[in-house]
């Protein structure tokens, strides 16, 4: 296959999944909306599986055109920030068997798409060969890992935000799986009514609560015996933003420290206060914050979620912000196209 | 007096040593980072009068020059109330992993079996069902990868302890990158040295913290070759520089050919391919002898970068010449001009190339050859072994770390099996496990789909 043709897979594939995230955002949302009509979440799971495979194919074609990772213009790393959310979604999805993740994740999906195109100029969507600073092994993984790292900790802190929303009149929800929460032992209020679910907010339908989180077990025993109770919607949007900002975090520091090695071994410097490497921790001391929040007594519930929401933001100025703030190591031709 | 000291050292041991404190400290350390993100750092006093006047447009109200020198958010990243929180924080880290950490982890160690089926009752994950003895669920347990403890009709089991080790295996690493930084500022220096091919430089002048114990070494570099590769476009691939280190006897102690990302390390001392330049350029003219002259970085007209000189070109001082080129390539432009009026004449400007003689103004000139100068960043920081030590043991901790610490105990009395569990991270996953596990080990054992209608009739 020549150069032109890789161009062109490009130009459909990015069509394609620009396409398929619309009709992925409008399904999640219309299911949220009317939670009774049967199937519209599985067609939003699809068609965000089609996205993926769309931009799958299109980062395999610009790697086969260019000869590397694609992660070396905004345009490229931008539709490698798409599929690493759009993968984390999709396992997310099947891991807690939980459908509200995508209302808020595929908008942002799309939102990365529909900005690399509509928003850079032709000269900034083409591949290049490397500039020399970049030719380097730690370099592709720093920049790979830290932009996975961004995937996780966007869609962790979105199903973080998404456990705002679901807890909003609750005052103080509990957190279960922690080390020194409560969260493991038994609340006085259900002491009473054993064995029943408690009622789950407005989402519990579309968490799928009703067919497979509660798993009532049955005994003939005449004593009152307990089933096992599971976690609520709302505990498991909160365990599930755990675990992937709990993912996103090793990746993060493993992005900082690739970099700081490259930087060492191109630079002589492993730290150098450079904008974007400075946000790089900034957002590192948020998500720092979240993991010991959880675990402070009196913090418990819907503060360190408020972290992670602000997590969000840190992320996003970390990884775009910083080329409009400043000029530093990490501005290479980004926003200017060569 | 003495037991009064002792309440207070407890105090503020417990102070040191509080989550909260450890949180109040990422967010005040990640704000301070924020605002040297936004006001320039490092500029001259000038600079920050010109930006922040303490008169009429005030940026924000309150960030004026003043402000921002007094509190040092000129250099926020060397002032000493942000190492103050720096150090806060390796401090608050050792004692919380002294206190805090340690105990837990003894207390995840130290387990003990239940007799009572009361006292399952404080866990929120907990059932009691019909079975025929403890064995079942001991091998659903040992299936699962539990070490399990029985007794009697008592059962213990436990996983991932290892998941309570992580976050000390985290924080220890954490002081090492701490401490090598330290070590690197202390004794270590670094510097830039621009040089033609074929000179030498030392190592003697070097920028160093005052309070630097770091010695520099008395051996010297020669750059024998520096060189190129262009791509077909023109542009820059790769530059290359040959050094040799050399005693001060003479003696040749090591040679090596770097590159960017390719440095040459010698006696902890690294030395890196940082920029490049045209320092100079060999010129012959009509009969003369082979002429060096230096050049000097200028700036071409489209905002290129571009090396230039200019050289008197008559007798009167009428005409001058300069020379200009766009790196080693071996073209350049040959202009001349009257060095009163800075006039150039146009239609006597010249192209040449390294090698070729031309006739510029009734003269023959051959420019011989452009010779390169390489830009070397050069850097000792003792530091490097210990933060690199502490940056892998960072990974391993955080892959520990991820890992749950999941406890089961079960009580087997009268016919019913009464069992509660916790984890600490992974619930999800945990409540699967354990339900999986329950329905395995219940009896009469009904199909799991018969259980699930049975319930929801
Ligand atoms: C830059 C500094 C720090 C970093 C990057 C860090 C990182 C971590 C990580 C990744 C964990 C595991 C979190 C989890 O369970 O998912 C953790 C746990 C913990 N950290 Fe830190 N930590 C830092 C400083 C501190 C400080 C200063 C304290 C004490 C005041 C502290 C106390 C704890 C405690 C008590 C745990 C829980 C251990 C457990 O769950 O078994 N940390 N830390």
């Amino acid at each position: 296959m020549n150069a032109s043709q890789l161009v062109a897979i490009q130009v459909l594939l990015d069509n394609a999944a620009f396409a398929a995230l619309m009709v992925a955002t409008a399904l999640y949302w219309l299911a949220a909306a009317f939670r009774r009509v049967p199937l519209l979440h599985e067609l939003g799971t699809g068609a965000s599986a089609v996205a993926l495979l769309s931009v799958t194919g299109l980062l395999t074609a610009r790697w086969i055109e260019t000869a590397h990772f694609p992660v070396s213009n905004l345009y490229e790393s931008l539709f490698f920030l798409c599929w690493c959310v759009l993968a984390v979604h999709i396992a997310a999805e099947a891991f807690a068997r939980q459908r509200l993740v995508g209302v808020f994740t595929l908008p942002v999906a799309l939102g990365m798409v529909a900005f690399s195109s509509f928003t850079l100029t032709p000269a900034m969507k083409a591949g290049g060969p490397l500039v020399p600073a970049l030719k380097s092994n730690w370099l592709m993984m720093h920049v790979s890992v830290m932009i996975l790292s961004y995937g996780a900790l966007m869609v962790g802190s979105l199903v973080a935000i998404a456990f705002l929303i679901v807890t909003w009149k609750q005052k103080d929800p509990e957190l279960r799986g922690s080390s020194v929460g409560t969260g493991g032992f038994q609340k006085a209020e259900y002491a009473d009514a054993e064995g029943t679910t408690p009622a789950a907010s407005t989402f519990a339908s579309l968490g799928g609560s009703g067919g497979d989180t509660t798993v009532t077990l049955t005994s003939s025993a005449p004593t009152a015996v307990t089933a096992l109770r599971r976690s609520n919607l709302a505990e498991t949007l909160d365990n599930l933003s755990y675990r992937l900002i709990g993912l996103g975090f090793p990746l993060i520091t493993v992005g900082i420290i690739a970099g700081a090695v490259w930087a060492n071994e191109a630079w002589g410097s492993y730290w150098s206060w450079d904008p974007k490497e400075t946000w790089s921790l900034i957002t590192w001391f948020i998500f720092a914050a979240y993991l010991h929040a959880r675990i402070t007594r009196g913090w418990q519930g819907r503060r360190p979620a408020m972290l992670a929401a602000v997590g969000f933001v840190s992320v996003w100025i970390t990884y775009l912000g910083v080329n409009f703030l400043a000029q530093g190591l990490h501005s290479y031709g980004w926003l200017s196209g060569n | 007096m003495t037991s009064l000291w002792r309440d207070i050292r407890h105090e503020v041991a417990a102070w040191l040593g509080s989550l909260k404190l450890a949180i109040g400290l990422f967010l005040a350390i990640a704000a301070a980072s924020i605002a040297g993100t936004v006001i320039p750092q490092g500029e001259s006093t000038d600079f920050y009068r010109q930006s922040y006047p303490d008169s009429g447009a005030v940026v924000w109200g309150f960030v004026t020059w003043r402000f921002i020198i007094s509190l040092g958010l000129d250099e926020v990243y060397r002032s000493w109330w942000f190492v103050a929180l720096l150090l806060l924080l390796a401090t608050s880290l050792t004692i919380c992993t002294f206190r805090r950490q340690i105990p837990m982890l003894k207390a995840a160690q130290n387990w003990k079996f239940y007799t009572e089926p009361r006292q399952l009752s404080k866990y929120a994950l907990r059932t009691a069902i019909p079975a025929r003895g403890t064995g079942p669920l001991a091998e659903q347990l040992r299936a699962g990868r539990y070490k399990v403890y029985q007794r009697d009709d008592l059962i213990y089991a436990t996983k991932g302890t290892i998941g309570r080790v992580g976050p000390i295996v985290v924080h220890v690493s954490l002081l090492l990158i701490m401490a090598g930084a330290m070590i690197g500022a202390f004794g270590g220096y670094q510097t830039q040295r621009m040089t033609l091919a074929g000179d030498s430089f030392d190592i003697k002048a070097v920028e160093q913290s005052r309070l630097s114990l770091a010695r520099t070494p008395d051996w010297t570099v020669r750059v024998n070759k520096f060189w190129i590769d262009y791509r077909p476009d023109g542009s820059v691939d790769q530059f290359h520089s040959d050094l040799s280190v050399v005693s001060p006897a003479g003696k040749e102690l090591t040679r090596k050919i770097i590159s960017v990302n390719d440095p040459l390390i010698y006696d902890g001392v690294t030395m890196y391919q940082a920029s490049w330049g045209v320092g100079a350029f060999k010129l012959r003219l009509n009969d003369s002898p082979v002429l060096t002259i230096p050049m000097q970085p200028i700036e071409a007209p489209n905002g290129q970068e571009a090396w230039g000189q200019a050289i008197p070109f008559d007798k009167d001082g009428r005409v001058a010449l300069q020379m200009v080129t766009r790196g080693l390539q071996g073209s350049l432009m040959l202009l001349p001009f009257n060095p009163r009026t800075g006039e150039t004449v146009r239609e006597a400007a010249t192209p040449a190339r390294v090698g070729k003689p031309v006739n510029i103004l009734g003269q023959r000139l051959v420019i011989e050859a452009l010779v390169g100068q390489t830009g070397i960043q050069i850097k000792a920081d003792p530091g490097i072994p210990v933060v690199y030590a502490g940056f892998a043991l960072l990974m391993v901790g955080l892959a520990m770390s991820y890992l749950s610490h999941s406890q089961v105990w079960a009580i087997y009395r009268d016919g019913q099996l009464h069992l509660a569990g916790r984890t600490n991270r992974a619930q999800i996953s945990f409540e699967r496990e354990l339900v999986r596990m329950v329905a395995a080990v219940q009896t009469p054992r009904p199909r799991t789909s018969d259980a699930l209608s049975a319930a929801q009739e």
